[in-house]
């Protein structure tokens, strides 16, 4: 072997790039093993999500042309995706929506550390525990924002619903809100297709036994018909006392779409907004574009960029030098060999 | 037991195999190389080198992938029970208590009930609990669970006014059906929280006496007396002629299951805190719970390795010869 150069050709050497990438590495390294972390505050939500059960969810139209869901299926996944999708420190509660009133079922919970409770109660979300079978959207929502106002103040409301109001309502009687409209942030997903569909009554098993009918559903009186006195039913003419009690234009009530209409009549009420469901990134965007929210600390471990980068700088340090360029570079060092 | 939290970050270990090709040192022109003697020592230390690059970009990617050790979980004996809480819901939930300093504007039962149990579940927390609610349907509310946040955000959400009947089979049969398929660790408890009864037929009493019998539970039944409201405890007045009373009858059925049953009748919140400390002290029997020990990172330990093969190709490097001397 060669004996050792001097001094100067080996500091010589330690300034080569290869050199320098080696001892970054080595940094990266080092600091890495002391696992610094930088903390990061964001803003993160408390939401309420209620999912509609009433039997109009069972209609099959969402999903794919090959592979209908019902709604409220649909809801679940969207909901169980959207968890995912949210920073750690959100806050999710479940509720289900029947007849005029939300019932809680799980108050707002870190979603990380109890992701799988709120797994466990989303997807055990079903038609079956409905106590009626009357869907009065208008009071459910009502009853939603007062559940928040009550049990969850500072949570903003996520309303899975498809809008149906049954029995339908006669104009002029939408009910109406004590609250102050936008006082509780929140968003009314719809859900449903825009071409009306049959809605199915499944038995205790979940099969369809059959679907509502225009008969059916004309067996349920709306609430709030106009009072009229016998004497002007008798100026009307016709058998006006025996006439069905129906809102105007709910022949085809038995058909379930999407009712965008009346949920951008509810989010003019309430100051909620709308959005038909699409995805659950697009749901955890809505979500987090909410106003309301609280600001936590988050760490954020800088020993996974410190490892890629001691990792790139170790394999740059070893890389060959590109061919072409290395025949062009390569310095002329004269040297005379000496056999030992 | 190693565990690994991004497995897919392993495919990054083929990248291990480029520093046996690329040893990244200087090299040096030589006019003819059969005129140099053979050296084992030089190639073995340049096959060290090649090695000590691949392990040190190895344990780099094992701490990307983020390796860690997972003690298997410990069993311990402890004591507490698996209970699941069956709570009634129904509209009637949210009058007052029975007591007799009654009065408006007292705390509903179902708020108090909510209260008292969201304390129950915070001073049991080895017990797993599951949450079952019911009206006119039973509600799934939580699978047995030892996650205790969880249950008391369960518990808390039941303080919301109820709706609807009180479908105490259906609640009871939800309630049993959570310990199916469930390895029998620790005494069953099915806790009954209601303010009201009716009348079980026949089918469903034989289902309900099934279930009890095949899952080993026992049945504690907290009845809530309503302002002017019948206790199980009234039997029906003759006097009175038709009297269907369905707490009394329910309470008969109970006694009758062959488990083992208790009823407590609260009429006022200090009476229903007394009924669930009373159920608290019962239920401390032996139970076989498992504890997962805290994980051990290896993150560090791959970064200490791959610092001391960067350390040692420094070293190499250092000690490179930029031209052939004399």
């Amino acid at each position: 072997m060669a004996a050792s150069p001097p001094l100067a050709l080996r500091l010589a050497g330690m300034r080569t790039a290869r050199f320098r990438l080696l001892c970054a590495a080595a940094l990266c390294f080092a600091v890495g093993i002391a696992d610094p972390g930088l903390h990061i505050e964001r803003t993160v939500g408390t939401y309420q999500m209620v999912f509609d059960i009433t039997q109009s969810m069972n209609t099959q139209d969402m999903g794919s042309a090959d592979a209908r869901v019902s709604r409220l299926e649909f809801a679940r996944t969207l909901a169980a995706g959207t968890l995912d999708r949210l920073p750690c420190g959100t806050h999710v509660g479940v509720s289900v929506f029947v007849e005029r009133k939300t019932q809680p079922l799980l108050m707002p919970v870190e979603v990380c550390a109890h992701r799988a409770a709120l797994q466990d109660s989303i997807s055990h979300i079903d038609w079956r525990m409905a106590w009626a079978a009357d869907s009065h959207l208008y009071y459910g929502t009502y009853s939603a924002l007062n559940d928040i106002r009550t049990l969850a103040p500072g949570a903003a409301l996520v309303f899975f619903t498809d809008g149906h109001q049954a029995p339908a309502l006669h104009t002029g009687r939408t009910p109406a809100w004590d609250g102050t409209p936008g006082d509780i942030p929140g968003v009314l997903i719809g859900l449903g297709g825009s071409t009306p569909e049959p809605v199915p009554k499944l038995g205790e098993k979940g099969r369809i036994d059959g679907y509502w009918t225009a008969e059916d559903t004309a067996g349920f009186a709306s609430a709030g018909a106009p009072t009229l006195s016998v004497a002007d039913m008798e100026r009307m003419g016709g058998d006006l006392r025996n006439a069905p009690q129906r809102a105007a234009g709910s022949d085809a009530d038995h058909l379930s779409r999407r009712r965008d209409d009346v949920l951008d009549d509810l989010a003019r009420l309430t100051g909620l907004g709308t959005a038909t469901a699409r995805s659950p990134e697009q749901i955890a965007a809505l979500l987090r574009a909410l106003p309301g929210g609280r600001l936590t600390a988050t760490r954020f471990s800088l020993r996974v960029p410190l490892t890629l980068a001691g990792l790139c700088a170790l394999l740059t340090s070893l890389a060959p030098r590109p061919t072409r360029q290395s025949a062009r570079q390569r310095p002329r060092i004269p040297f005379h060999f000496r056999s030992s | 037991m190693w565990s690994i939290d991004h497995p897919e970050a392993l495919w990054a270990l083929a990248l291990a195999v480029l520093p046996l090709f690329w040893h990244g040192q200087r090299t040096l022109a030589h006019g003819w190389l059969p005129g140099v003697p053979p050296d084992p020592a030089s190639r073995a230390l340049a096959l060290m080198l090649r090695v000590t690059g691949a392990l040190t970009v190895a344990a780099a990617v094992c701490a990307l992938a983020g390796v860690h050790r997972q003690g298997s979980a410990i069993e311990r004996v402890g004591t507490g029970a698996h209970i699941v809480i069956t709570l009634d819901r129904s509209a009637s939930m949210s009058d007052g208590f029975a007591g007799r300093s009654a009065q408006q504007g007292d705390e509903p039962k179902g708020r108090a009930a909510a209260r008292l149990l969201e304390d129950f579940v915070a001073e049991r927390p080895r017990d797993l609990f599951g949450m079952v609610s019911f009206s006119t349907a039973p509600v799934h509310g939580l699978t047995l669970t030892g996650d205790q946040d969880a249950v008391r955000a369960a518990v808390r959400a039941s303080a919301a006014p109820g709706v609807g009947l009180t479908n105490i089979a259906a609640g009871l049969t939800m309630a049993l059906e959570q310990f199916r398929d469930k390895p029998l660790t620790g005494s069953r408890v099915v806790l009954l929280v209601s303010d009201g009864a009716a009348q079980i037929d026949a089918r469903a009493q034989n289902q309900i006496r099934r279930l009890f019998a095949e899952n080993r539970s026992a049945l504690y039944w907290i009845f809530l007396r309503t302002a002017g409201g019948r206790g199980p405890s009234d039997p029906p007045d003759p006097e009175k002629g038709f009297d269907p009373a369905p707490e009394y009858f329910l309470n008969e059925y109970f006694r009758d299951l062959g488990v083992s049953y208790r009823l407590y009748e609260a009429d006022t919140p200090d009476a229903l805190a007394r009924a669930i400390a009373d159920v608290s002290r019962l239920q401390n029997q032996p139970l076989r719970y498992f504890e997962t020990p805290p994980r051990d990172e290896l993150a560090g330990f791959c970064l200490a390795i791959a610092l001391a093969g960067s350390l040692l190709l420094l070293l190499a490097r250092s000690l490179e010869v930029s031209a052939w001397s004399r």
